[in-house]
């Protein structure tokens, strides 16, 4: 090997920083203060010496915007013992099914087979016209221009939308049911009692309560509008039946609990209000009126149609019958639940309160869900020319038929405008 | 006199910017190195609040906390969502098994494999799918070491101990009730091989063996997603997607025309004792 005058050269830098590290120390002398300064009396303040820092005291004592958030143990609503609280956006795991074993109820399909026979024999002036033109007012005539959300097609994921702006889906749905109701109402002239029995309160509060299985479970919710009716509402089911709910049996969701997905809080009131708290002349729950302002399933938001009923006719219950758990007359309470072309509908019979076990005399709940009252296509511009617009198509009258049946079915003249007619029709 | 009172002034301004409360919550930034780099700080996810609800996740580019790069050649990509897998698959120790349903199999974009929703009692989850889940399947996990083994069936977790051998599983743990570490990567799975006293050996999916507790649970069968490394991403602008950068060309793989060397085989992996909880409290210097 030879050693060239590079590699003999020191590396002066290493060594350094090798010094540096290993024996570099550096004392900490006290600070050397002239005699003339400290002849001169002035007050001498260390420079390395921190003092403590001043607690800081907010110049206003009681300033909201330095004022911490109460701790939840402080709210008024606080109990120690959480309770499953059922509102208006959980959305549960298996739907209608998982609905009917938490109210212990049996489910038939289609509508009860005593407004069955109803559908399609009444009529409104104008029926057909006027829904049509009701369509049209709540899909395009209606003036609001909002920014609609971005819209994303399943049969073309990656095409974008331009902006859209038009009528909300929820205003939309509103001017839609409005309008309906209405039209319902309008037949007051053949049947008077629509006008004398039903009244209509818009915005109805539920608050509800009961034990499921020895735990509280509490309902919450706002339904967009709330017919009630002077009398109770006949009963769907007569007693046969009733008593042959005894042997049948409801429907099993092992391993799930019938409480997933309804959340758990500490902060609820247990209240009993059914539209009014203070008597009222009208007191009993007829029909509840439900906007679908969300994606959901048909059979999430029956669901949520049956939680909605049952809790009118929990308490209902309470209110006439007090803690008995056989009702003498059972307690019925239906409701419609609407999309933009879509009607559900849901009907519920309360038989008995006792929630303690499985067995023994079951509610029933009919639902009948998917009546289209029309059909919407979207843009599709991809697709060509023909596809550029909005087209609504396929108006379906039995949808409204059915709501009318519904409305109508507890009213008295019902019978005799039936009996009238069928003669008229012999007649003829 | 004058030079003391000025020296308090000075302080006494510097202490008014400092312990001002209302102000030090805005969080202003003096240095300039974080500019720029805070959007790569991860973002704190509670893992206490467990849901079933993806979570919007920014993009790292690679970089760690601390705003340096900690894998190289990642960038870009298509955005995620992160969904809070459990890979604790703890069952009771004694008693009935945590029996829980298979509500449906769906596609994760953080990971190769799929992923299950489960649930059972008033909680649900996501976990990794084995090789044959589908919706409606019971499965169950068990915490209970029996001296009989037990009969091993797809997607049940069960301790080592109690599994016979030559079982493929997945999910696996290294230390007791710590949650799945190995094989959890599509079509993987490790062989339980050997039972020593309270030990249990494994190949793992590298073919290196592992040395762990026979209380380790694990789950049976092979992860989801088998023919994922037979996928061929097909194009440079595609593997961009996925959020991968090119390589530099300068060092390449070698061929089987180079010849292969023949290494010594690597020894156990033995996991005894678990790592110590890493402090909570970092001190920075200046």
């Amino acid at each position: 090997m030879k050693f060239t005058s590079t590699l003999l050269k020191h590396n002066k830098r290493l060594m350094l920083k090798n010094v540096w590290k290993h024996k570099g120390s550096f004392p900490d002398r006290p600070p050397m203060i002239p005699q003339a300064v400290l002849d001169s009396g002035l007050e001498i303040v260390d420079p390395n010496v921190e003092e403590p820092p001043e607690p800081w005291v907010p110049p206003v004592p009681d300033d909201p915007q330095f004022k911490s958030r109460p701790s939840i143990t402080e709210l008024p609503n606080y109990n120690e013992e959480p309770a499953y609280v059922y509102t208006r956006g959980s959305r549960i795991m298996e739907g209608s099914k998982q609905a009917c074993i938490l109210t212990k109820s049996i489910s038939f399909n289609g509508f009860p087979d005593t407004i069955k026979p109803l559908i399609g024999r009444f009529q409104a002036q104008d029926q057909d016209k006027l829904i049509q033109r009701y369509i049209m007012q709540s899909q395009k005539w209606d003036p609001s221009k909002e920014p609609l959300p971005k819209r994303i097609d399943t049969a073309n994921v990656g095409y974008k939308f331009t902006r859209e702006y038009g009528i909300p889906k929820k205003r939309s749905i509103g001017i839609l049911m409005r309008n309906l109701i209405r039209l319902c109402q309008s037949t007051g002239d053949q049947f008077p009692s629509i006008l004398s029995d039903l009244r209509l309160i818009p915005d109805a509060y539920l608050g509800s309560h009961y034990y499921y299985q020895g735990k509280l479970v509490i309902f919450e919710a706002n339904a967009k509008y709330l017919l009630m009716s002077n009398q109770p509402m006949k009963a769907f089911e007569g007693e046969d039946k009733i008593d042959e709910s005894v042997n049948q049996k409801l429907l099993n969701m092992y391993p799930l609990s019938p409480l997933i997905n309804i959340p758990k809080r500490n902060c609820y009131r247990i209240q009993n209000i059914a539209g009014f708290q203070k008597e009222f002349s009208h007191s009993h729950p007829h029909t509840i009126f439900l906007i679908n302002n969300n994606f959901w399933r048909d059979d999430s938001n029956q669901a949520m149609g049956l939680f909605n009923c049952f809790g009118y006719a929990v308490t209902q219950a309470r209110k006439l019958y007090g803690n008995e758990q056989n009702l003498s007359k059972p307690i019925c309470v239906q409701c419609v639940n609407m999309n933009q072309t879509t009607i559900n509908f849901t009907f519920f019979q309360l038989n008995t309160t006792d929630f303690s076990s499985q067995h023994g005399v079951k509610n029933f709940v009919w639902f009948d869900s998917g009546n289209h009252l029309f059909q919407k296509q979207l843009p599709q511009p991809w697709r060509g020319e023909e596809y550029k617009k909005t087209y609504y198509h396929s108006y379906n009258p039995l949808a409204f038929e059915k709501l009318l049946a519904a409305v109508l079915g507890n009213a008295p003249e019902v019978q005799e405008y039936l009996d009238n007619s069928e003669e008229i029709a012999a007649l003829s | 006199m004058a030079a003391a009172s000025l020296s308090q002034l000075v302080k006494g301004l510097a202490r008014l910017s400092i312990l001002n409360h209302a102000k030090s919550r805005q969080y202003f930034h003096t240095s300039g190195i974080v500019d720029g780099k805070a959007k790569f700080i991860k973002l704190a996810i509670n893992v206490d609040r467990y849901t079933l609800r993806p979570i919007h996740l920014p993009k790292s580019g690679g970089r760690g906390y601390d705003g340096r790069i900690q894998t190289h050649g990642v960038g870009g990509g298509h955005r995620q969502c992160y969904r809070m897998v459990d890979f604790k698959r703890i069952g009771p120790k004694t008693g009935e098994p945590l029996v829980e349903r298979v509500l449906d199999v769906r596609y994760d974009p953080c990971r190769s494999a799929d992923i299950a929703v489960v649930a059972g009692g008033e909680k649900a989850r996501y976990i990794v799918a084995s090789e044959n889940m589908k919706s409606g399947d019971l499965i169950k996990s068990s915490g209970e070491l029996k001296k009989i083994t037990v009969k091993a069936i797809e997607g049940d977790s069960y301790p080592l101990g109690s599994l016979p051998l030559g079982t493929l599983v997945h999910n696996i743990e290294i230390y007791p009730e710590t949650g799945g570490r190995v094989a959890r990567a599509a079509g993987t799975c490790g062989q339980l091989i050997k039972k020593i006293g309270d030990r249990c050996i494994i190949r793992m999916p590298s073919k290196r063996e592992m040395n762990v507790s026979e209380e380790c649970r694990a789950t049976v069968g092979r992860v989801s997603n088998i023919d994922h490394n037979k996928q061929h991403i097909g194009s440079a602008s595609r593997a961009r997607w996925f959020g991968i950068r090119p390589d530099r060309g300068w060092k390449q793989k070698k061929s089987g025309y180079n010849g292969r060397k023949i290494k010594p085989v690597k020894p156990v992996v033995i996991h005894r004792t678990p790592k110590a909880p890493a402090s909570a409290i970092y001190k920075d210097t200046v």
